[in-house]
C-alpha cells in the first residue's frame, strides 16, 4: 500500500530519536521485521526511499526509532516536526514468525539495528512470554535507556566505551540466556550475527530451525525486489532479502 | 500524443505498444516487481532484468546514491535463461503486456544461444541488447547474432555517452529501434577503494536524453526509445516531442511507483 501518514510526536530516547506517525483511514497492519519505504527530502534528493523498520505496531499509529546516522534521509526525517506528512509504502518482505510455543524470548541486538526487534515486545509480552533484552552499542550513548522498554523486559547491554565495572562485550551474558531462551530474535551487523551464530551453535550443538531469526544485514535500495542489490545467501540458495526476508532463520543464513 | 505506437515497423510482426510509456530494463526486475501503487498493466511494455544464457552468480549488483540519483553496478547476477523462462514466462502471460528480455552477452555467440532460446516463447515480443559504446564492430556483431537466430524485434541499447559512429554502423543491421540509454560512470568504491563501472541514473539526466533524443531525431530513420532521467510528465512530455516514440521510466519508478501510470493517464488525456 501507499500512504501518506503525519508525525503525530517525536521524542528523543537516549541519543535516538523516537517518533509516531498516524494516518487519517484505514489501519497498519504489518508483522514485527517487515519494512516501510519512507520517501525523504524533496526534488529527488536524497533520492532513495528509505527501508525503515516500525518498533510499534498499533491499528492507529506506528513507530519508527531513528539511532544516530549520517545518512542524508535519516537525518531529513529526524529533522522534520509534528504535522509533516510522509510518504510510505509497504509493509514490504517477509518479518519475523513468533512462534505459538515460545515463552523465553531472547532479544539481541546491536543498538543501531535495534529497531525491528522491538515490535516483537508487545505481542510476545500478550502472549505472557519472558522476554529478555541485550543490547551492544558502540558507544555508552548508543545504547537505549532502560525506561524505554515495560518493566517485564529484562534488559542487558554492553558498549565499547563502558563506565569502570560494565562489560564490554554481551558474550557472558548470551551464553548463559541461551540455556534459559526457547527463541532467539537477532539484529546487527553480518560480524555480530557471524559471532551471534557461532556461539548459539557452540551452546546448543547446532542452530536449529525456528529456534533463532535474524534480520538479514544488507540495505535495501530499492525495496521492492527489482535491483537485486540485496541478495543473501541462504542454505536454500541465493535471495532477495526484500521479498524473502529480510528475516530469515538463522541457521540458513550464510554469513 | 497516446495510442498504440509501432517499435519495429520494419519487421513483419512488428512490435507494437498500446502506449508510448514503457519500463527500463532491471528496475521491474522479471516483471515481479512488488511495488504497490504500480500498475503494470497500465504500461505501454517492459523490458526485463538482463538475461544470460547459463547462471551467473559471481557480481552481485550495487548501487551507491548520489546526489538527486543514484550510481548502479548491475552486476550479472540472473538465474539464467532456462529458470527465468521457467518461473517467469506464466507470469508474462498473465500480464498481457509486451514483454522485450533483454540479453546480457557481449559475445556473438551467447547472443545467439540466448535469442534462439526465446525464438517461438509467446509471450515475449521483442529483445533488447546493450550496445558497447566503445566497440561499434561487436556491437554490429551481436545484432546480426541475434538476428540470425531468432526473429523478434531487437532493440538495442546505446549508452548517452556513445558517438554517432555507433550509431551509424547499428544502423547497417537490422536493428528495430534504438534505445538512448542512461551513460556509463565510474567511481571510487569506498570499500574497496578501487574504480569501479557502472551506470548513472537521476533526474538530471532527463535534459541530456532529450538532446541526444533530438539530434539523433534529425538523421535517425529508426524509431528512438528515450531511457533515462524521467521523474515526471514534463520529462517525459519533451522526450516525446523531441522524437522519441516510446519512453522507459528509469530508476523513479522505485521512489515514484505511481509515476508510470500518472504519465499514461495524463498523455491519454
Ligand atoms: S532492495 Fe532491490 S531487490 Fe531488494
Amino acid at each position: 500500500m501507499v500512504f501518506t501518514a503525519t508525525i503525530q510526536s517525536r521524542s528523543d530516547l537516549g541519543s535516538s530519536l523516537a517518533i509516531r506517525v498516524g494516518r487519517s483511514e484505514g489501519f497498519w497492519s504489518c508483522q514485527p521485521g517487515q519494512f516501510y519505504l519512507l520517501r525523504t527530502g524533496a526534488a529527488w534528493s536524497p533520492y532513495g526511499r528509505r527501508a525503515l523498520f516500525p518498533t510499534l505496531i498499533d491499528p492507529n499509529e506506528l513507530g519508527f526509532l531513528l539511532a544516530p546516522s549520517n545518512d542524508p534521509g535519516l537525518a531529513w526525517l529526524a529533522a522534520q516536526p509534528a504535522g509533516t506528512a510522509l510518504d510510505l509504502i509497504g509493509p514490504q518482505g517477509r518479518g519475523f514468525m513468533l512462534h505459538e510455543h515460545q515463552r523465553r524470548i531472547l532479544l539481541m541486538a546491536e543498538a543501531s539495528a535495534v529497531a525491528p526487534l522491538f515490535a516483537l515486545i508487545p505481542p510476545a509480552l500478550a502472549r505472557q512470554a519472558s522476554i529478555t533484552l541485550l543490547l551492544h552499542g558502540r558507544r555508552r550513548a548508543d545504547l537505549l535507556p532502560a525506561a524505554a522498554l515495560p518493566p517485564a523486559v529484562e534488559y542487558y547491554t554492553a558498549c565499547d566505551d563502558p563506565l569502570p565495572g560494565q562489560p564490554t562485550t554481551l558474550d557472558d551474558a548470551f551464553v548463559s540466556a541461551l540455556n534459559w531462551a526457547d527463541g532467539l530474535y537477532l539484529a546487527g551487523s553480518a560480524e555480530f550475527l557471524r559471532q551471534a551464530k557461532a556461539v548459539v551453535t557452540e551452546a546448543r550443538f547446532a542452530v536449529t530451525s525456528g529456534f533463532a531469526q535474524a534480520v538479514a544485514p544488507v540495505a535495501l535500495p530499492c525495496g521492492v525486489g527489482a535491483c537485486m542489490a540485496c541478495l543473501v545467501d541462504s542454505g536454500r540458495g541465493r535471495h532477495r532479502a526484500c521479498v524473502r526476508g529480510p528475516v530469515f532463520d538463522l541457521g540458513e543464513l550464510a554469513l | 500524443m497516446t495510442g498504440t505506437v509501432e517499435l519495429a515497423p520494419q519487421h513483419k510482426v512488428g512490435l507494437s505498444l498500446a502506449n508510448p510509456v514503457m519500463l527500463a530494463s532491471g528496475v521491474a526486475g522479471y516483471g515481479d516487481i512488488q511495488a504497490p501503487g504500480l500498475d503494470l498493466a497500465a504500461l505501454g511494455g517492459l523490458v526485463t532484468a538482463p538475461v544470460t544464457r547459463r547462471p551467473a552468480r559471481r557480481n552481485v549488483p550495487q548501487i551507491q546514491e548520489l546526489p538527486g540519483g543514484l550510481f548502479w553496478q548491475r552486476g550479472d547476477w540472473n538465474p539464467g535463461l532456462r529458470i527465468v523462462l521457467r518461473d517467469f514466462a506464466p507470469l508474462w502471460r498473465r500480464l498481457a503486456l509486451p514483454i522485450i528480455v533483454h540479453l546480457a552477452a557481449d559475445d556473438p555467440g551467447e547472443i545467439a544461444a540466448l535469442a534462439g532460446g526465446l525464438e517461438g516463447v509467446r509471450s515475449v515480443a521483442g529483445l533488447e541488447l546493450d550496445a558497447p559504446d566503445d566497440d561499434p564492430r561487436l556491437a554490429t556483431d551481436l545484432v546480426w547474432a541475434a538476428r540470425q537466430a531468432a526473429d523478434l524485434p531487437i532493440l538495442v541499447r546505446v549508452p548517452l555517452t556513445a558517438g554517432d559512429d555507433l550509431v551509424k554502423a547499428l544502423l547497417e543491421t537490422p536493428v528495430d529501434a534504438l534505445v538512448v540509454a542512461p551513460p556509463a560512470g565510474a567511481r571510487i568504491d569506498p570499500a574497496s577503494g578501487h574504480l569501479v563501472y557502472g551506470s548513472v541514473h537521476g533526474a538530471a539526466l532527463a535534459p541530456l536524453v532529450t538532446a541526444r533524443i533530438a539530434a539523433l531525431a534529425g538523421w535517425v530513420e529508426a524509431p528512438l526509445v528515450a531511457c533515462g532521467g524521467i521523474h515526471n510528465l514534463d520529462d517525459a512530455l519533451a522526450q516525446l516531442a523531441a522524437g522519441a516514440r516510446a519512453v522507459q521510466i528509469d530508476t523513479a519508478v522505485w521512489v515514484d511507483p505511481s509515476l508510470p501510470g500518472r504519465i499514461v493517464a495524463a498523455l491519454a488525456g
